[in-house]
């Protein structure tokens, strides 16, 4: 079977694939966008809470100071060496992650603690504890330990594994889908693919327990169905070649047989023809045959009473009137002759005419032929004791017996091998290497029938001769030698006395084979072999 | 005693032929010849009753008219015991049924074998006046 590999199948896979890898990149993708919007409002959140406490630490900050100050509301200056201030800010440093605050009011500043390097400040007012000379509020700005960034610091690593961690889910949901998804839909596409391409036995991993896995089995089972109807088609494909070839042949031999009907109704009408030109031939034959005859015994008696008077008459004209008896004498031989040479042609064409002459028997065909072979020979030698052939026979043993008139049937086998005996002669005469002639004759039982063949490995015949082989006056021997009816009356006694079959096949050069069928004898629907003729004999018998 | 014979035939140069042939028999008086053109002139010159009386018919079969068989069965009406020799070219074995059937005494096929048509004559003479 030829799979034809559509390209067109083949480029419009490519999408398909480019849609799962974008699927799977796209989650990939969304998840580290996700966990980055995640790592970001993290960020944002951890800022908001710095501020926050910040601002709340700073509001405490300036909580105390001012209840420290809170019994003046309105300074001058902030005292100096006030050790409760100073008591706050220490406080405030035990507790909280806070450095240094700078005090001031109006002009006035105090630093308490330290000021750090790289150190977060927050600016307060207060709302409370205003100067004196200008009724400007007081300002506390609060240096915080540069500590307090680990705070933050702590939560930039938070951050950082949450960034890592989304990627990671990321990834993680990428080879997931991938494995769940993309991986299945691309095994899918290469099934595809590999099926579109011509390997049928491909199938889908139906294998998993999802989806996919129930969509490859239903597609596995409308593949395999698929398949089963694309072989029943094969099968039924099959089938109908070989009906149609079956077909085929008998339409050729129904030609053949058709061929050969026409053939051998053509023969036979030319054999009527020829009968009946043979009898109307005959009766002018009778004419010119005993005329010829009575005219020779005229002569003799003409010569006769002439012997009495010839002694008279003067010697020339005695030899001119002996001469011219003798002349007559010799033409009405020659005619004579020639007459009965017409006759036995004529014998030879009512042969044709001769429908139902003799009376069909149960024969077996086996000893016909072996009759015939000794017949043929033993004539063949007596017109000519230098001739020689080798007989090669197969005689099937206990062959179907056939229905027939032997002695025509004889006469057929003898007008074969004779032809055969001839063939080989003229190859034998055209020849000096050592040709060994040889015939060879065969019966089988075939088709409810017996076969008989006869070969010979003489000249062969042309293939134009071929076909005019069996019809009447047909010959290729020299004027005399035969008649051209030798086969056609063959062809007629097959055919139409016998509803055989006869036919030839030769090359030129090489061999000739005739081969007659004859159908077997039938009694009571039953077929029987040369062994079983004793019981038919029986059966006649009683 | 002459044998007085009958011949049957459409053809009139069968008689020619026949009287060439028996020149000799005709010439010595050992055979008296009549010739019929059809089946109807021959049973006429039966009717006739020709001399001497007649001890053969020669007839062919293929006759327009009255055919040689139609003859042989008129004349079996008339003269059972006379034989009658059917002469035909064609020779076939429906043929010779029939004329058996019908009576004829021998079937013989054309060209005729005057030597066995002799000889044949003889025979029958003999059994007719046996």
């Amino acid at each position: 079977m030829v799979v034809i590999v559509n390209q067109d199948t083949k480029t419009q896979l490519t999408p398909r694939i480019r849609l799962s890898s974008k699927i799977t990149g796209l989650i990939f993708w969304g998840a580290v966008l996700t966990g980055l919007l995640v790592v970001a409002v993290f960020i944002k959140q951890s800022e908001d809470d710095q501020r926050l406490k910040q601002e709340y630490q700073a509001m405490m900050v300036i909580h105390e100071l001012e209840n420290v100050l809170a019994p003046q509301q309105v300074i001058d200056d902030i005292p100096k060496n006030n050790l409760q201030l100073q008591d706050v800010i220490e406080n405030f440093k035990g507790k909280e992650k806070i450095a240094g605050v700078l005090v001031k009011i109006g002009d006035d500043e105090i630093m308490i603690g330290g000021v750090p390097k790289k150190s977060l400040t927050k600016t307060i007012h207060s709302n409370h504890i205003v100067d004196s000379k200008h009724g400007n509020k007081m300002i506390a700005t609060i240096y915080f330990d540069p500590s307090y960034n680990n705070i933050y610091d702590g939560r930039k690593n938070l951050i950082a594994i949450l960034g890592i961690i989304s990627f990671a889910f990321g990834l993680i949901m990428n080879r997931i889908l991938r494995s769940m998804l993309t991986n299945p839909i691309n095994n899918m596409t290469e099934t595809a693919a590999a099926y579109a391409s011509g390997d049928k036995t491909v199938r889908f991993d139906d294998s998993k327990n999802d989806e996919f896995g129930f969509m490859s089995g239903f597609i596995n089972k409308a593949l395999d169905s698929s398949e089963n109807m694309h072989i029943q088609l094969e099968e039924s494909f099959h089938k109908q070649k070989i009906a149609k070839e079956k077909a085929e042949k008998a339409l050729i031999d129904l030609e053949k047989a058709k061929d050969r009907l026409v053939q051998s109704e053509k023969l036979a009408s030319l054999g009527q023809l020829t009968a009946g030109i043979a009898h109307e031939i005959k009766n002018p034959l009778n004419f010119i045959n005993n005329f010829s005859e009575t005219s020779v015994e005229l002569l003799v008696e003409l010569k006769e009473v002439l012997s009495l008077h010839l002694q008279s008459i003067d010697d020339d004209a005695r030899e001119e009137i002996t001469a011219i008896i003798e002349d007559l004498s010799g033409d009405m031989y020659t005619i004579a002759k020639h007459g009965k040479r017409a006759d036995s042609i004529v014998k030879n064409m009512l042969m044709h005419s001769r429908d139902g002459g003799g009376e069909r028997v149960v024969t077996d065909i086996n000893n016909l032929v072996s009759e015939a072979i000794g017949l043929a020979y033993h004539g063949e030698r007596a017109v000519d004791s230098n001739f020689q052939v080798e007989f090669q026979t197969n005689l099937e043993d206990n062959i179907l017996n056939v229905m027939a008139v032997p002695q025509d049937i004889t006469r057929v086998l003898i007008n074969l091998l004779s032809n055969a005996f001839y063939a080989t002669k003229k190859r034998k005469n055209n020849s000096h290497d050592d040709y060994l002639p040889i015939v060879q004759v065969t019966t089988k039982s075939k088709d409810d029938g017996v076969k008989i063949q006869i070969r010979d490995n003489g000249t062969g015949i042309p293939e134009d001769e071929l076909k005019n082989l069996f019809t009447p006056f047909f010959t290729t021997k020299p004027t005399g030698q035969g008649t051209g009816l030798g086969l056609s009356i063959s062809h007629d006694i097959i055919t139409k006395q016998h509803d055989g079959i006869i036919g030839v096949n030769s090359i030129e050069g090489e061999h000739t084979e005739f081969i007659i069928w004859l159908p077997s004898f039938i009694a009571d629907g039953k077929r029987f072999h040369a062994s079983d003729t004793h019981i038919q004999k029986r059966k006649d018998d009683t | 005693m002459s044998v007085s014979i009958l011949i049957v035939d459409d053809e009139k140069d069968v008689g020619d032929l026949f009287r060439r042939r028996f020149r000799r028999e005709i010439r010595s008086g050992d055979y008296t010849l009549h010739f019929a053109i059809s089946g109807q002139k021959a049973l006429d010159i039966i009717a006739q009753e020709v001399e001497p009386e007649l001890m053969l018919i020669l007839s062919d079969i293929n006759m327009p008219g009255m055919s040689g068989l139609e003859l042989l069965t008129e004349v079996k009406k008339i003269l059972p015991h006379l034989p009658v020799v059917m002469i035909t070219a064609y020779g076939d074995d429906e043929n010779r049924k029939k004329a058996q059937d019908f009576g004829a005494s021998e079937f013989m096929t054309k060209p005729i074998d005057f030597d066995d048509l002799k000889y044949t004559i003889s025979m029958l003479v003999k059994k007719k006046v046996a």
